[in-house]
């Protein structure tokens, strides 16, 4: 019987982000303390009706708790710089517009975007477990860490000291070591959310001492590499992926011995032989003994800054030795041998609006993936009667015969992508990302109709 | 009859002595430059362009000559040209189809760069064989560019035949590049699995132990070593040498002079640089748009 949660067997358990149709996304999961934390993000967060929250789930009543809200801050010149992928994006659209008719022009405003990454780790001054939190912010990402699940406070520097770090991703164990790297880059002028001033891998054992190391050499050494996009353990190691607008993402491995730097092995170059299209690592999941790659191109499937794209996401699958397979892709000759994707599905799992593998979890026995699938912005280009599109759930007990358990947004197109995946004792928790906001700024110059919700969304599946 | 397997590039990226290797495969024949797809008809073909009434028909009347008649020589490439001109209304399907049926159970492989001159030409293609192999050779830009130039400078045929043209597309070697592969990146976007595969000519070249045996597999023929042998010597084909004075080319010139592999030259390949003056353009670099295009196809 197959271990596979099927569609009817998922239910939802929050939406509209929770109370929040601002907060688009739930960024991050964390089994704590035996209940589940949610991480919201904003995409512009603009008030304090914007502010995203770290909640929790009370299983047995259904209810969520908010634990804890970003501060407000005074605004200041990096509270509206630009994002430079979104600029590009809406050409022709007056953001600034947009946001005044959205009646904010207050003093203060949320100092973080949202919560981007979340991780169990017990460091030296740790009595136990802690949760830890990174955040999103202007005003240089933090990592938060709470002990009982109520009080989170920060532990470091804003950006680690460096307050032009937008935020920091993959908290990642590996022994008694908590890694992470820098995501995104925040100034007056613009914002990136994910290429960072930094291109290196940090570690500590004792983050409540705020002293991290560097892990790895900028950029493992490549100057092209323009951002670690992920990271992961498996096989004992840590894996650190790359994005690489010049030759495609690269894939990085370490044992972590001895003291940092730690010396990094390449393990795959050149976008997998796909070269750039495969332009950076966005989800890492270790199953059944190999390590399942996601890639793509973040956005919808074009990087406006660096003009890659318009492709479709990738997924590939390491073993121990190196060696690695195409499980969906495009078929093609590379200097590891000719590689056929072993689903038989092509690139963006044979659904060219797939730009981005943004989830790779495992649960009972199956690995889960989610995707980012941007065709109701298409629908709305085009002028379709009907805007459809919608993220996919897919799911394999193999990792190389991978169904497809949900589809289109599940019925709601502007959801259009799976941020975040959680296994745990109550079944599989599914995090949404809602683009209604961007949706409808772009749709209004053209009447389309969005009677669809907006906000992220949670689903349990069990 | 198997399905054909169709070479894809501009002049100058390797595709003569590529096309000659796999041609020597046991279970494929490899072609000269046919460019049968310039037309519909032979007829539209055999009148219709400056490039087929010069030395453009050289590989169709070299085929038919070896394959009529078993040799190449004045005498059997007259009897082609008669061949073909009684068969003027003959559909470019049913010339490649009696080709074929010549070569028997063989794969056709045919690697002529006019079929990315025009867009018409490569739709030809995917019109009349749905079902064929596609394979899409790379060179860098710099590398095809600088070859291509010296090719011009070095065959007064070459550079006279330019002069005729005067099509600018063509004549900047950087924007023939350009357009070549943006065309067959278009026309095989969507095609199914494995029906569209795309290369490094150097990465070919200086690995051919690590890439014949994948061309094999992908097109489900023999990759032994004694295939893989007999590919390794594309000398050995009956259109690696220049044919005769009625019809002499047909081929890359060069390769028709060297068909012979240098495995030491080629293990010294080594690929350009995007940045940089060009050297047939000097003060100018390479547009914005082959920069993005040749990183695409994994340039640096």
């Amino acid at each position: 019987m197959s271990k596979i949660i099927t569609e009817d067997r998922f239910r939802v358990i929050a939406s509209e982000g929770l109370g929040r149709v601002s907060n688009a996304t739930a960024h991050s999961m964390a089994w704590f303390r035996g209940q589940l934390y949610i991480g919201t993000s904003c995409g512009n967060v603009s008030g304090s009706a914007d502010t995203p929250r770290i909640m929790r789930f009370h299983a047995d009543s259904g209810e969520w708790e908010t634990v804890y809200e970003s501060p407000l801050v005074p605004v200041n010149k990096r509270s509206h710089a630009p994002d430079r992928q979104l600029v590009k994006h809406v050409k022709g659209i007056d953001l600034d517009r947009y946001q005044q008719r959205r009646g904010v022009s207050t003093d203060v405003i949320p100092r973080d975007a949202g919560f981007r990454s979340m991780c169990l780790f017990q460091g030296r001054s740790d009595p136990e477990p802690a949760l830890y939190v990174s955040s999103m912010s202007r005003y240089g990402g933090q990592i938060l860490r709470t002990l009982d699940g109520e009080s989170f406070e920060p532990v470091g520097e804003p950006g680690l000291g460096n307050p032009d770090i937008y935020s920091f991703r993959g908290l990642t164990v590996l022994g008694d070591r908590l890694f992470t790297s820098p995501a995104g880059t925040t100034t007056d002028e613009w914002l990136d959310r994910n290429l960072a001033p930094e291109m290196r891998v940090y570690v500590t054992d004792d983050p409540v001492k705020g002293t991290w190391e560097i892990a790895s050499e900028e950029g493992f050494g490549d100057p092209a590499n323009m951002a670690i996009y992920a990271l992961c353990t498996a096989h004992g190691m840590v894996y650190g992926g790359t994005a690489n607008p010049e030759r495609g993402m690269q894939i990085w491995r370490t044992r972590a011995e001895g003291k940092p730097p730690f010396v990094w092995e390449p393990v795959v170059m050149d976008g997998a032989g796909a070269f750039n299209h495969n332009l950076a690592v966005s989800a890492m999941c270790e199953f059944k003994g190999d390590l399942y790659i996601g890639g793509g191109i973040t956005g919808l499937g074009y990087d406006t800054v660096h003009d890659i794209g318009p492709a479709s996401a990738e997924v590939i699958r390491i073993h121990p030795d190196k060696s690695w397979d195409l499980i969906a892709g495009r078929m093609r000759f590379t200097p590891d041998g000719l590689k056929v994707p072993l689903s038989l599905l092509g690139p963006g799992l044979g659904d060219f609006y797939n730009s981005v593998v943004w989830a790779l979890g495992v649960h009972d026995g199956a690995i889960y993936l989610g995707t980012h699938q941007w065709e109701s912005f298409r629908s709305i280009e085009i002028d379709a009667p009907e805007i459809v599109g919608g993220y996919q759930l897919w799911a394999s007990e193999d990792g190389e015969n991978w169904e497809l358990v949900i589809d289109d947004g599940h019925g709601n197109p502007a959801e259009l992508g799976i941020r975040t995946l959680a296994s745990t004792p109550l079944g599989l928790f599914v995090g949404t990302h809602n683009h209604k906001r961007l949706l409808q700024m772009i749709g209004r110059r053209k009447q389309a109709k969005m009677d669809f919700n907006g906000g992220f969304e949670v689903l349990l599946g069990k | 009859m198997p399905q054909p397997l169709f070479i894809l590039c501009p002049p100058r990226s390797y595709s003569s002595i590529v096309c000659a290797m796999l041609g020597q495969h046991p279970q494929c024949y490899g072609l000269p430059e046919l460019n049968l797809f310039l037309g519909d008809t032979l007829g539209e073909i055999w009148y219709g362009t400056v490039f087929m009434r010069s030395f453009g028909k050289h590989g169709l009347l070299r085929t038919l000559a070896e394959l009529h008649d078993g040799e190449q020589t004045e005498d059997s490439v007259i009897r082609a040209q008669s061949w073909i001109e009684t068969r003027l209304n003959w559909p470019i399907a049913k010339v490649f189809a009696h080709i074929q049926e010549c070569v028997g159970e063989r794969i056709l492989i045919d690697k002529s760069p006019s079929t990315l001159f025009r867009q018409e030409a490569l739709a030809r293609v995917m019109l009349n064989f749905p079902d064929a192999s596609l394979l899409h050779l790379t060179r860098h830009p710099r590398g095809t560019s600088e070859s291509v130039i010296a090719l011009r400078e070095g065959h007064e045929g070459l550079k006279s035949l330019n002069q005729v043209l005067n099509d600018s597309d063509r004549s900047d070697p950087e924007r023939m590049w350009r357009l070549s592969h943006e065309l067959v990146l278009a026309m095989t976007t969507g095609l199914p699995l494995g029906r569209y595969m795309r290369l490094k000519g150097e990465w070919l070249m200086a690995n051919l132990a690590v890439y014949l045996p994948q061309i094999c597999d992908w097109l489900d023929i023999r990759s032994d070593a004694d295939a893989i042998q007999a590919m390794m010597h594309p000398e050995t084909s009956p259109y690696a040498c220049p044919g005769p004075a009625n019809a002499p080319r047909g081929n890359d010139p060069n390769f028709l002079e060297n068909p012979r592999l240098d495995p030491e030259r080629l293990a010294r390949l080594k690929e350009p640089r995007l940045e940089g003056e060009l050297s047939w353009n000097p003060g100018a670099h390479f547009d914005p748009r082959t920069v993005g295009l040749a990183k695409r196809l994994g340039y640096a």
